[in-house]
């Protein structure tokens, strides 16, 4: 990977791309929106780039003697997206287990081999962060995508590719002086965080702390739809007469009607139920799975929900209830 | 703010076991927030906290309790009050059951607000007073700062309650001027400004679920069988549900504005229910969750009704 290089403030008029195709999140562009042309598209997080909040997955047609079906591809375009770290850990770390691991998601697998990362340092942690107890960082990078960090006149880029071919080389002295920052940002990042991550929580399974935990939430979606990791879909039908679509859309573990069986059994019937397995699942089934917890410590969910239950605190009131922590 | 009182007030009635829980606000996980919580030992009262941020409507979390047993007692402001009135009109939850302290409200002020005009705030520079606070060595009134839902409130005193802790406050404005705001708009005007507001909507359901009288087993959103509104978060599905939740409230929403509190993307979203009022009062000259004898208009039928507003 090349290391230190150094772009002048306008390097991005070089990319040849077509303006559309370039997308920035919603905290990027809130942080660094000076640096990007406002032709790019803003998205809520990097994961509506790749798995969209509605999308159809083929057509049918009754054509008199039989039903003839027409899939729907995604073109597969190049495409550009800016994020921060936490946003491309979900990418590199959980969407992409999950959708590219068998059997491969063909619509997200096509987006994604299209797409090239830009990942953004975080410069302004905001006080709901918590991405170093989950194994991240403010300066968190991956081998294959460009590694941004804005500053005041230039920007430093790390990374492959022709984009550098226009950049300036930089040396040791910008390599310490990232590091230097790093170190700063670090710092600075809002305390007290969790400092214990919990392991094994299938021994919490029936703990009475659910109940008081889960009292407060209102089952809405707001969490679930605005994080970076959550995945689930679910598969619906449109249609009149002979002929129809059928599409896929987010669903939420917090609605009833994700878990509703056929014949009206809900093996998740309350708050307390539906609570604890989004927060088991974030922090102990994804993990037992995959190895890595289902959460980049983004805070959006602690941002976003009406009645402040927040997973750092949760994380916190679990330790308080293991006698082990 | 009265919290000291509040707090000897639930405690005492835990400990006179006249009930068996309270459900009141407790400081938040952020800084400037509250969150609701349940009480039901009287040394836990000291979590208890009344301040401006005190925003989730807590009428909605009677409703769990309506088939146990449990004598609650609830931390209710004007609107948490007039939410409750509606619910027991309704009979969704008997009144023997329920002990209303009554909280005259001095408004919920906006986070989002303070951050605007203050740039980056900390709770500890924060000094707060009767009717404003002290920050960067400042005094400032809160009207300002107040929550829009809050602004437009004309009832901060709840119509009902067992205990009133805190001295009756005057209502703060209408929303007449709001409203008209909206109606001298042209047609495209309006099609452009709900357009905007209802395509940022996810369909995280945080507006319905907030709200106190939002609670329909199935709600028509979620109904598989027909499917009426798809997951997909188009405008044309976003409107459907915000329009169809607005008629199920018509002649019954205490304009608490929880929903507009509690939309990740601050949509405008109380808006409609607060047209739908509007129509209600000016046609039957009622308003919800203020009386518990007068009939609801739209539950009652009588020969004279008007009906102008059916086009």
């Amino acid at each position: 990977m090349s290391e230190g290089l150094i772009a002048k403030r306008k390097w991005w008029e070089w990319i040849e791309t077509k303006k559309d195709r370039i997308f920035l999140t919603e905290r990027a562009k809130k942080r660094y929106g000076e640096w990007f042309p406002a032709e790019g598209k803003v998205v809520k997080s990097g994961k509506e780039v790749l798995f969209p909040s509605g999308e159809e997955m083929y057509r049918y047609l009754w054509a008199g003697e039989e039903w003839k079906i027409e899939e729907r591809e995604v073109s597969g375009e190049f495409s550009f997206l800016f994020l921060l770290p936490c946003e491309a850990r979900a990418i590199i770390e959980v969407t992409d287990k999950v959708f590219l691991h068998l059997p491969v998601d063909k619509n997200y697998w096509l987006r994604r081999k299209a797409l090239s990362l830009g990942i953004l340092a975080c410069l302004q942690p905001e006080p709901t962060c918590f991405c170093s107890l989950v194994g991240g960082g403010p300066f968190w990078r991956d081998e294959e995508a460009l590694f941004l960090v804005p500053r005041k006149e230039d920007i430093y880029i790390q990374g492959e590719g022709e984009l550098l071919a226009f950049s300036e080389e930089g040396g040791e002295k910008i390599k310490e002086e990232m590091q230097a920052l790093q170190q700063e940002v670090e710092n600075e990042l809002p305390s007290p965080l969790p400092s214990y991550f919990p392991q094994e929580l299938y021994h919490h399974f029936e703990d009475e702390e659910w109940n008081e935990l889960s009292w407060r939430c209102l089952n809405c979606g707001a969490c679930t739809f605005l994080c970076p990791t959550c995945y689930c879909f679910d598969i619906q039908v449109k249609m009149w007469g002979d002929e129809g679509y059928r599409f896929r859309c987010y669903d939420s573990c917090m609605y009833s009607e994700y878990t509703m069986m056929a014949g009206g059994h809900n093996p998740r019937p309350t708050t307390k139920e539906k609570f604890r397995n989004r927060f088991l699942h974030k922090l102990e089934f994804f993990y037992e799975r995959y190895g890595r917890s289902l959460c980049t410590g983004c805070g959006r969910c602690i941002a976003a929900c009406p009645n402040g239950i927040s997973i750092a605190r949760v994380i916190e009131e679990l330790k308080e209830a293991d006698p082990d922590a | 703010m009265f919290e000291q009182e509040i707090r000897r007030k639930a405690k005492e009635l835990l400990e006179v076991k006249a009930v068996d829980l309270v459900i009141g606000y407790t400081s938040g996980s952020l800084p400037f927030q509250a969150r609701p919580t349940l009480v039901s030992s009287p040394e836990d009262t000291e979590q208890l906290v009344w301040n401006h941020f005190c925003s989730p409507n807590l009428a909605r979390y009677l409703l769990p309790y309506r088939d146990s047993s449990k004598k609650i007692a609830l931390l209710a402001k004007g609107c948490d009050a007039r939410a409750v009135v509606v619910l027991l009109r309704e009979e969704q939850f008997p009144r023997e059951r329920i002990h209303i302290i009554g909280l005259p409200c001095p408004g919920i002020i906006s986070k989002r607000k303070l951050e605007e005009k203050l740039g980056e705030i900390k709770e500890e520079d924060f000094s707060w007073e009767e009717s404003g606070f002290l920050c960067q060595g400042k005094k400032w009134e809160i009207d300002s700062f107040l929550e829009d839902t809050c602004v437009r409130c004309r009832y901060p005193n709840p119509p009902l309650w067992d205990d009133l802790i805190g001295e009756k406050r005057e209502s703060r404005g209408s929303s007449v001027d709001y409203l008209e705001r909206i109606s001298s708009q042209s047609e495209e005007e309006r099609w452009q400004f709900f357009t905007q507001e209802l395509s940022r909507c996810i369909r995280c359901y945080a507006c319905r679920n907030a709200c106190p009288l939002c609670y329909c087993k199935e709600c028509f959103a979620e109904s598989d069988v027909p499917r009426w509104i798809s997951g997909v978060p188009t405008l044309s599905d976003n409107s459907f549900f915000h329009l169809g939740r607005s008629i199920h409230l018509a002649g019954r929403c205490v304009e608490c504005g929880a929903c507009e509190r509690a939309c990740p993307e601050e949509i405008k979203i109380g808006l409609l229910p607060l047209k739908v009022e509007e129509i209600i009062k000016n046609s039957f000259s009622f308003e919800a969750g203020l009386s518990l004898e007068e009939e609801a208009p739209l539950l009652t039928y009588k020969e004279n009704d008007p009906g102008e507003f059916i086009k």
